[in-house]
């Protein structure tokens, strides 16, 4: 059985201010996957760009640092075209649900099966601070000095409209915890979404790990059926005391790349492409 | 000629006539004029069929089917001395001295035979098969073959329709038309494709297995053709939200080792632009079909133009190698496309291949294209045997070419990333890393471009006039030689079928002509600016249509004579 350990790179350290979230979710993920005992050459690790999207350098899996918004585009494309790998994209809140919103609601109703974890803490912190749009109205910040206009969107709600198959949230200072939610999310067969509540230690200083062991609480210790929508959606709006973390909503449906004939004989990346027959297509042609 | 109102279907009878001049064994090629409507306004659809390859639609037509005012209105003077038009007398009237006249009462016949009006373009394909002396039995098998699937109602009254105007036409001008289809003897076996169909099959033979496109006129074709072939080649064909959706997703399925595309026209391409700049920093192949029409902004979506060359090579921030490709007849972008998919591998960089309206919807039929030198070329990508401890994915070599490890091979893990990276793949901001790592992956196009064929100049040495173009004005300006040769004036054509890295031997090829004149479908003689800049030869003399319309033979000799007169 491998370890954490098994699946860090040692070419550097990660770059994080001592205390940020991502620490949490590295680990967490690290442990989910030595949990699952994946074989790190068989897995696919695809950021975006942002403070934890840095990540893939300090995993010794296969990486992929994209472009600002385009993590799931590319993951579902690294899927697709080798079903076999385990994928998985990592965002921050920015990333997935601002200029990344229009793929994120796609890729969850298309339901390929990539796990993506969104390291949620309201704020740009690679880019110094600003408001994002988990943001509550108000929040201040530096592109908002006199509180952000604009409501918070709510990506669990949005996740339920967008019939997204697994839909969970962790928090990033309860490790047993979260491994275990990021292990379920890999496990699951189809798209999951693990949003993560995690403290920005630099520019968000009233969501720190005090305020989320304060007010989280974990989803499994009040009876929650996962396979009911009315529950999820009232535990998902309900804001009123306490935060829930863990699994929402789960359900089995067709896995994107699983429905189409075309997968059915191994990874596309593996297909033997000398010769193929295109005489048989012009003939198609010749009426 | 057929012209008709946009929605009473003009592309049927076009297409009916283009398969029967085919069955006859002649060549042929297409083009059509539409607007960006569904359904009103006035549509043709332009079919040139002769014994010889033709290269290029024409601007004067032998034979006009009518179905609309409109096409009577606006196009009678385009009709040659001799030729005919078949039109409906109850909706036009036509005056035109030295051409033949064949009112035929399209709607009326439709109606009474078939208690359709709708009817009336395949009454009219009938029309025009009887005046052209041509068995009718080829036309209804081919109306039975087209029908097949709608059911047998449906195709006997087009069966009815058909005969009916044929009849019609036999009985009331028989022998009337000077013209007349002969079919030829032993024909050899053509297949008829539009340029994006040509396209699609030499991605399929190149091996492509993963295409993702949002559509787009004029490039919605590329991924109709692949969505409809994907089950028989195992193809995974996508229609995604958008076109940052299309590329990334593409580029995923590239650094997974599938052979990758993404097809568009330049307003999707615009939005592409961030992630070419990816794909030639992470070095992950990826093929992009661009069908050009005429920009700005949404433009003219229906038309064809070549305004998009300077977008696609300065396409996203920053210098990085990026290969350009534009091919000039069906059959190059057949083989174009396969090439593109050698070269994204071989090189590990963006290939574009560069088209335009013209030529990826317009039609042709050609003899089955040769295909046993076509080799698969995969580059560095390593077997799993030759991945060993001293791997390292982005490794300084003097070729700039690295060699390349794809997600579940041992040993081969590394990080992809669009920041600067060293040779194992990791962030870097160091100078000497970064200078290094920047003139490598430029050296690969030094090491292309050394490979490249030179241009070659086509027809005649020392000609009075050189005809300078890319893309598919290749037709029409190949077909003008023939007709400024009847005007006495001797012309060559030279055609540059790589942008970037630019085809070498330019500069020696236009040391030996007399005249050149560059023809371009755009307003700044975008390839005439990228010669003087790499070549420092300005060519002075340009033919520039910007029309949306793409260049016909006779008006390229027209305006060669204006130019050197």
């Amino acid at each position: 059985m491998r370890t954490p350990k098994d699946y860090t790179d040692n070419t550097g350290k990660p770059n994080w201010c001592p205390g940020c979230g991502n620490f949490g979710i590295e680990a967490g993920l690290k442990m989910a996957m030595s949990k699952l005992n994946l074989d790190p050459d068989n897995v696919a690790l695809v950021s975006g760009i942002g403070c934890g999207a840095n990540a893939p350098y300090w995993f010794n899996t296969y990486g992929l640092v994209t472009l600002h918004g385009r993590p799931l585009p590319v993951a579902t494309g690294v899927k697709l075209g080798n079903h076999e790998l385990t994928v998985i994209a990592w965002s921050g809140d920015g990333d997935a649900y601002g200029i990344g919103m229009g793929h994120f609601i796609h890729a969850m109703r298309r339901n390929a099966n990539v796990t993506y974890l969104v390291g949620n803490n309201t704020v740009y912190g690679l880019t110094k601070g600003q408001a994002s749009p988990t943001a509550e109205k108000g929040q201040i910040s530096p592109s908002t000095p006199f509180g952000t206009p604009d409501p918070n969107i709510d990506p669990l709600a949005l996740a339920m409209s967008s019939k997204c198959s697994f839909i969970a949230r962790g928090f990033a200072g309860n490790l047993p915890h979260l491994s275990n939610l990021i292990a379920e999310g890999i496990k699951h067969k189809g798209f999951s979404l693990i949003d993560i509540y995690q403290p920005c230690v630099a520019w968000d200083k009233t969501h720190g790990y005090a305020y989320y062991q304060e007010k989280t609480f974990d989803l499994a210790t009040v009876n929650h059926d996962v396979t009911n929508k009315q529950a999820a959606l009232k535990m998902i709006f309900d804001k009123s005391e306490k935060l829930p973390i863990g699994i929402f909503y789960k359900e089995e449906r067709e896995v994107y790349e699983d429905e189409q004939p075309q997968f059915k004989r191994g990874p596309l990346a593996h297909r033997d492409i000398e010769n193929i027959n295109i005489k048989a297509i012009f003939d198609q042609y010749s009426f | 000629m057929v012209g008709g109102t946009a929605g009473e279907g003009v592309d049927l009878p076009g297409t009916l006539f283009g398969k029967l001049c085919m069955s006859a064994g002649l060549r042929l090629k297409t083009n059509a004029e539409f607007h960006s409507v569904i359904k009103g306004y006035n549509n043709i659809y332009q079919i040139r069929a002769s014994e010889n390859p033709v290269y290029s639609h024409m601007s004067k037509y032998d034979l006009v089917l009518a179905l609309d005012k409109d096409t009577t209105d606006l196009y009678m003077d385009d009709v040659v001395p001799g030729g005919g038009v078949i039109y409906d007398p109850d909706i036009t009237k036509v005056e035109r001295e030295g051409v033949k006249l064949f009112p035929v009462p399209l709607r009326a016949i439709a109606k009474e035979k078939v208690g359709l009006e709708l009817a009336k373009n395949v009454v009219g394909i009938g029309a025009a098969c009887g005046l052209l002396d041509y068995p009718i039995d080829i036309l209804l098998d081919l109306l039975i073959k087209t029908f097949a699937r709608k059911g047998k109602e449906i195709t006997s009254k087009n069966i009815d329709a058909a005969q009916a105007g044929y009849n019609y036409v036999r009985e009331n001008f028989p022998k009337e038309f000077d013209y007349i289809i002969k079919p030829k003897k032993n024909p050899e076996k053509t297949f008829m494709a539009n340029g994006n169909y040509m396209i699609t099959f030499g991605a399929i033979k190149a091996g492509c297995k993963f295409v993702s496109e949002y559509p787009m006129t004029p490039s919605s074709s590329v991924l109709h053709c692949m969505a409809k072939h994907a089950r028989e080649y195992e193809i995974s064909v996508n229609h995604v939200e958008d076109e940052l959706s299309a590329i990334n997703m593409a580029i995923g399925a590239g650094f997974s080792g599938c052979r990758s595309m993404a097809a568009t026209s330049g307003g999707g391409f615009s939005l592409m632009t961030e992630a070419v700049g990816f794909a030639g920093m992470t070095e992950i192949p990826i093929v992009i079909v661009e069908v050009q029409r005429p920009g700005p902004s949404t433009g003219l979506p229906t038309r064809s133009g070549q305004g998009d060359l300077r977008q696609v090579l300065h396409a996203s921030q920053g210098d990085f190698p990026k290969i350009v490709l534009s091919p000039g007849t069906h059959e190059e972008a057949f083989y174009m496309a396969f090439e593109a998919f050698n070269l994204a591998e071989m090189y590990q960089c963006p290939v574009i291949l560069l088209t335009e309206k013209y030529l990826g919807e317009g039609d042709a039929n050609i003899p089955f294209p040769d295909t046993t030198n076509l080799k698969i070329n995969r580059g560095q990508l390593l077997d799993d045997n030759q991945i060993d401890d001293n791997f390292l994915r982005y490794k300084n070599t003097k070729n700039g070419i690295s060699p390349r490890s794809i997600p579940g091979q041992k040993g081969g893990a590394h990080t992809a990333s669009s920041y600067e990276h060293r040779e194992d793949g990791y962030f870097t901001e160091e100078i000497d890393e970064c200078n290094s790592i920047h003139e490598r992956r430029m050296r690969k196009l030094d090491t292309l471009k050394n490979l490249l064929p030179p241009v070659v100049i086509e027809g005649k040495e020392n000609a009075e006039v050189t005809l300078v173009c890319w893309g598919a004005t290749y037709g029409p300006a190949y077909e003008a030689i023939e007709w400024l040769k009847k005007k006495g004036i001797s012309a060559n054509l030279l055609h540059v079928k790589y942008l970037s890295p630019l085809q070498p031997g330019i500069n020696e090829a236009l040391s030996k002509t007399k005249r050149p004149i560059l023809i371009e479908g755009n307003i700044t003689a975008q390839l005439g600016g990228l010669i003087a800049e790499k070549v420092g030869i300005d060519i002075q003399s340009k033919i520039l249509d910007y029309s949306g319309r793409p260049f016909t033979p006779d008006q390229i000799a027209r305006e060669v004579i204006k130019i050197i007169k």
